[in-house]
C-alpha cells in the first residue's frame, strides 16, 4: 500500500533534526519570517448597516445551504465574506459590491415589499436566481437588468459575491472537512478510482 | 577576545552558499557563513507549516493593505505574493532597487534564501547548453563542457535527494536520482499519446524533483508526504533546503560558524598581492562595521546580489568595482521567460481520482531547435504543467446556486490539463545591472538598477511556445484547447542569471573556468552570476554542482599554495 509508509516515526525525525541544529551559531534573533498575519476586520467594524449584514448573511446561505451537510452560515462564511469585501477588495470592487447589495434590496422591496433578509427561502432562492442568470447574461456581453455602468472593466457584482462566498465556504474548516475530505498529512500520490458522488479533496493554496 | 580570522567566508546561506559551507567545512576549512537576514531554524521557525488555508486571517488571500504595503514585488499579484509566505520575501521599503526597464526581483533575505521558496524542479543542462554559445556566435563560449560538470551533477544529486526517472533523453541528461513521483493515470495516457503523435520526438516525462521520496534518516530527513505546503518550510526536510541538507552537514563538521544579520559592504582587496583578505559587514543591527578576514572567499550572496559585492569592492582600483576589468561585470542578466503556457480540457477518465497533493508536476523537455526541428529563433524551452480534476474554484457560471452548486463544487470537476513555458533567454550585453548614483538603502548602500528586458528572440520565441503548446494538445485530443500568457517582466522567472559570466578569457568575462574572480583568484562566484548561458532548465541544480566542484578546486589550490 502506497500509504502504510506515512508516518515514519515523526517524533524520532524532529529530535533528529533538533539535535543537528543550532551549534555554533553567533547573533540569532528571534523574529518570524513567514509574518502572523492581522485578524480579518469584524463585522463590527465594516461599516454596514444591520439591513445589509441581514442581507449578505442570508445571500450566502442562498448561494450553500444547509443541506445533509453544513452550509454557508454553519461555516461562518458570513463574516468572513463581509472581512474580505473590506480588505481584499479594492475601492472600485467594493463600491460594485456595495451597488449589488442595493440592487438586491431594492429588487426584494420591489418585488415582494420587503427586505431580502426577511424573505421565505423559496423567493430568496428566485431572486438570487434571476440574478445569477441575468450575471451570466452580463459577463457574456449580453443583455441584462443590471445597469453595471460606472464599472467598466468589471463583472456583474453577483459574480464577485457568488465567487466569494464559494471560495468562503470552501476555504473553511466547515467546508473543508466536513463537505469536502481533507488529509492533512496524505504521506504519498496515487491513482484511485472515482465513484460518483465521491468528495472532492481540499487545497492547500489559495487560487 | 572575538576570532575574526577564518578559511573560508562564505557570503550568503541560499542553495549555493549552503553547498559552499557544506564542502569547505567538510575538507577540514575553518567557515564563516555570512547571511545578511535573520536565522531560521529548521522545523522550529517554520511557523505557517501546519496551517491549512481556514487558519490564515484571509484564507491565504493577501488583502489590500499588504499588496499595498510591497507594491513592487505584489505587481501582477504573482504567486509569490499570498497570506501563506507573508514575510519571507525582502521589504522593498528598506531594500529597494531602481528599474529603468521593468524588473521583478524576488528575493529572500533570511537564513536559507530562496532554498525555503524555490519550485524545486532539478534538471541538468545538456551538453549542448555548453557548447551553443560558441557555436552560434552568441556572447562568449563556455569554458567548460558537460562532462566537466557531469560528475559533480551526480555528487549533488545523490546528497540533495533527486527524484526522477531515467529517461534517457539526450535534451534532458538522466542523473543519480531518487525513485520519481508517479503520474497520474491521465497523463501516462497523454505522454504515450505525445511520445506517438510526435513520434519519439516529444515526451511528457514526470518532472525531476528536489524531494527526498525514501526516508534519510542519516541526514535527519523523512521522506516527501505529499503535503503541498513546501513554502512553509517542511518539519520533515522532504525537500532540499539548506535548512534540511546542507547546513546540518556543515555545522555537524565544528567548522561553521553561522552569522546572520550581517549584510556584505564590500570585500576588502589587497592591491599588491591582487587578492582579496576579507570582508566588511554591517551587522544589521547594531550598524557596527566588523571586518572578518580570510583566505577565500565564496560569493553566493544570489545572481544580482553577488554582482552587487562587486560592484561595490575595490572601487579605489576600478571605478565600476571587483572584476569589472572585462566591462562584463553587471551584463548579460539572463532570466527564463514565462507566464505564458496553454491549458486544455481531458475529455473521459472520470472514473479516476488522485489521493495526495504532490508537490510537483510533468515536464515537456526542449524539443524546438532540437535534431531536425528548426526555427525562426535560437535554443528553445519547456513546459511544466499537471492534468488534474477541477478544484471548487472552478468558473461557477451556469452551475445555480444553492444546493445543486454546493453539491457540484464539493465534488472534483472535469480533468484538465495546464502547462506553464520556461524559455531560454539569450545573454546580451546591453542587459546589464549597475550600481545607482542616487539611491540608496536603509543601510546607505547604493542600491541596484535594473536595465534589462527580451528582445527579438524571446518575443519570437514566445509566440512560438503559444502556437506550439495549442497544437500539442490539440494533436492528442484534448479540448478547448487555449494558450495563456501574462505580463513577463525580467526577474519574474525568479531565475535571475549571469551579470559575472565565466569564460576563458580575462578580457570578456569576469570568472574563469573554476569560477575565480581573474582580478581576485581567491574569490570564488558560484551562484547564478556565474552562468555564461541559462539553457532552458530550471538552474539551480547546475549552481549546486558547479559551487561542489568549485570548492573542491579551492582546498586544492589552497594546498598548492596558490590562494
Amino acid at each position: 500500500m502506497a500509504n502504510s509508509s506515512t508516518t515514519m516515526d515523526r517524533r524520532t525525525l524532529l529530535k533528529l533534526i533538533a539535535a543537528s541544529t543550532g551549534a555554533g551559531l553567533i547573533n540569532a534573533p528571534a523574529l518570524a519570517v513567514w509574518e502572523e498575519q492581522p485578524d480579518l476586520l469584524p463585522v463590527s467594524k465594516a461599516g454596514f448597516d444591520e439591513a445589509t449584514v441581514a442581507l449578505i448573511t442570508e445571500l450566502c446561505e442562498v448561494v450553500i445551504p444547509r443541506t445533509d451537510t453544513p452550509g454557508a452560515k454553519d461555516a461562518g462564511v458570513p463574516p468572513f465574506f463581509i472581512g474580505m469585501v473590506r480588505e481584499c477588495y479594492d475601492e472600485q470592487q467594493q463600491k460594485l459590491f456595495e451597488a449589488g447589495f442595493a440592487d438586491i434590496e431594492s429588487r426584494s422591496k420591489t418585488l415582494y415589499g420587503k427586505p431580502f433578509a426577511t424573505l421565505t427561502t423559496v423567493q430568496k432562492t428566485d431572486l438570487t436566481t434571476a440574478i445569477d442568470v441575468e450575471a451570466m447574461a452580463f459577463n457574456k456581453g449580453e443583455d441584462t437588468q443590471w445597469d453595471g455602468e460606472g464599472f467598466s472593466g468589471q463583472p456583474h457584482y453577483f459574480t464577485l459575491m457568488k465567487q466569494l462566498i464559494i471560495f468562503g465556504f470552501f476555504s473553511s474548516k466547515v467546508g473543508g472537512t466536513q463537505v469536502l475530505r481533507h488529509s492533512d498529512v496524505p504521506g504519498g500520490y496515487y491513482d484511485i478510482p472515482y465513484n460518483e458522488g465521491d468528495k472532492a479533496w481540499t487545497t492547500v493554496w489559495p487560487w | 577576545m572575538v576570532n575574526n580570522t577564518y578559511d573560508a567566508i562564505v557570503v550568503g546561506s541560499g542553495i549555493s552558499g549552503g553547498w559552499a559551507a557544506k564542502e569547505l567545512t567538510e575538507k577540514g576549512l575553518k567557515v564563516l557563513m555570512l547571511e545578511r537576514g535573520e536565522n531560521v531554524e529548521h522545523v522550529k521557525d517554520y511557523t505557517n507549516t501546519h496551517k491549512n488555508l481556514w487558519d490564515y486571517p484571509h484564507h491565504g488571500r493577501p488583502s489590500e493593505e499588504a499588496l499595498a504595503s510591497q507594491p513592487v514585488m505584489a505587481r501582477g499579484k504573482g504567486y509569490p505574493f499570498n497570506e501563506v509566505t507573508m514575510g519571507a520575501w525582502a521589504d522593498h521599503k528598506t531594500s529597494p532597487y531602481v528599474e529603468k526597464e521593468p524588473f521583478q526581483w524576488f528575493r529572500a533575505y533570511q537564513v536559507g534564501g530562496r532554498s525555503l521558496l524555490w519550485g524545486r524542479q532539478s534538471y541538468r543542462l545538456n551538453p549542448e547548453d555548453f557548447e551553443a554559445n560558441g557555436k552560434e556566435g552568441v556572447a562568449i563560449d563556455w569554458p567548460i563542457r558537460y562532462d566537466d560538470i557531469a560528475p559533480w551533477y551526480s555528487y549533488v544529486e545523490k546528497f540533495a535527494g533527486i527524484s526522477g526517472n531515467k529517461d534517457g533523453l539526450d535534451v534532458l541528461p538522466d542523473g543519480d536520482f531518487l525513485p520519481a513521483f508517479a503520474m497520474n493515470a491521465v497523463e501516462k495516457d497523454l505522454a504515450t499519446r505525445l511520445k506517438k503523435q510526435y513520434k519519439g520526438q516529444r515526451h511528457m516525462i514526470m518532472g525531476r524533483t528536489a524531494h527526498i521520496t525514501e526516508h534519510r534518516p542519516e541526514q535527519g530527513r523523512g521522506k516527501c508526504q505529499n503535503r503541498d505546503k513546501c513554502w512553509t518550510g517542511c518539519p520533515w526536510g522532504g525537500y532540499f533546503s539548506t535548512q534540511s541538507a546542507t547546513l546540518p552537514a556543515a555545522l555537524k563538521t565544528g567548522n561553521l560558524t553561522l552569522r546572520p544579520m550581517s549584510i556584505v559592504k564590500e570585500l576588502i582587496y589587497d592591491k599588491d598581492k591582487k587578492r582579496v583578505t576579507g570582508v566588511e559587514i554591517i551587522d544589521a543591527e547594531t550598524k557596527q562595521t566588523i571586518v572578518y578576514k580570510s583566505k577565500i572567499v565564496f560569493l553566493n550572496a544570489s545572481t544580482l546580489n553577488s554582482a552587487w559585492v562587486l560592484m561595490n569592492s575595490a572601487r579605489d582600483v576600478w571605478d565600476n568595482g571587483l572584476g569589472s576589468s572585462s566591462g562584463e561585470l553587471g551584463h548579460n542578466v539572463m532570466d527564463h521567460h514565462y507566464m505564458l503556457g496553454g491549458t486544455a480540457d481531458v475529455p473521459g477518465h472520470l472514473d479516476k481520482y488522485v489521493y495526495g497533493r504532490r508537490p510537483t508536476g510533468i515536464y515537456i523537455p526542449r524539443f524546438a531547435n532540437w535534431g531536425s526541428d528548426k526555427r525562426d529563433f535560437l535554443r528553445g524551452f519547456g513546459f511544466q504543467g499537471n492534468a488534474e480534476r477541477q478544484s471548487f474554484s472552478r468558473d461557477a457560471d451556469g452551475l445555480g446556486i444553492g444546493a445543486s452548486l454546493k453539491e457540484t463544487l464539493s465534488e472534483p470537476g472535469k480533468w484538465t490539463m495546464r502547462t506553464v513555458g520556461f524559455g531560454e533567454i539569450l545573454p546580451d550585453h546591453r542587459n546589464k545591472v549597475s550600481l545607482s548614483k542616487t539611491v540608496t538603502d536603509a543601510w546607505g548602500l547604493p542600491v541596484l538598477e535594473m536595465d534589462a528586458k527580451i528582445r527579438d528572440n524571446e518575443i519570437k520565441m514566445r509566440k512560438a511556445m503559444k502556437e506550439d503548446i495549442v497544437e500539442m494538445f490539440d494533436s492528442i485530443g484534448l479540448k478547448n484547447a487555449q494558450a495563456w500568457e501574462s505580463t513577463y517582466h525580467m526577474g519574474k522567472g525568479i531565475h535571475e542569471m549571469g551579470t559575472a559570466r565565466m569564460g576563458r578569457d580575462p578580457k570578456t568575462s569576469v570568472l574563469n573556468k573554476h569560477n575565480q574572480v581573474w582580478d581576485a583568484p581567491n574569490v570564488f562566484v558560484t551562484d547564478g552570476a556565474c552562468m555564461t548561458s541559462s539553457s532552458c532548465v530550471n538552474p539551480s541544480l547546475t549552481y549546486m554542482a558547479l559551487t561542489a566542484r568549485a570548492a573542491d578546486f579551492a582546498v586544492e589550490e589552497l594546498k598548492r599554495g596558490n590562494l
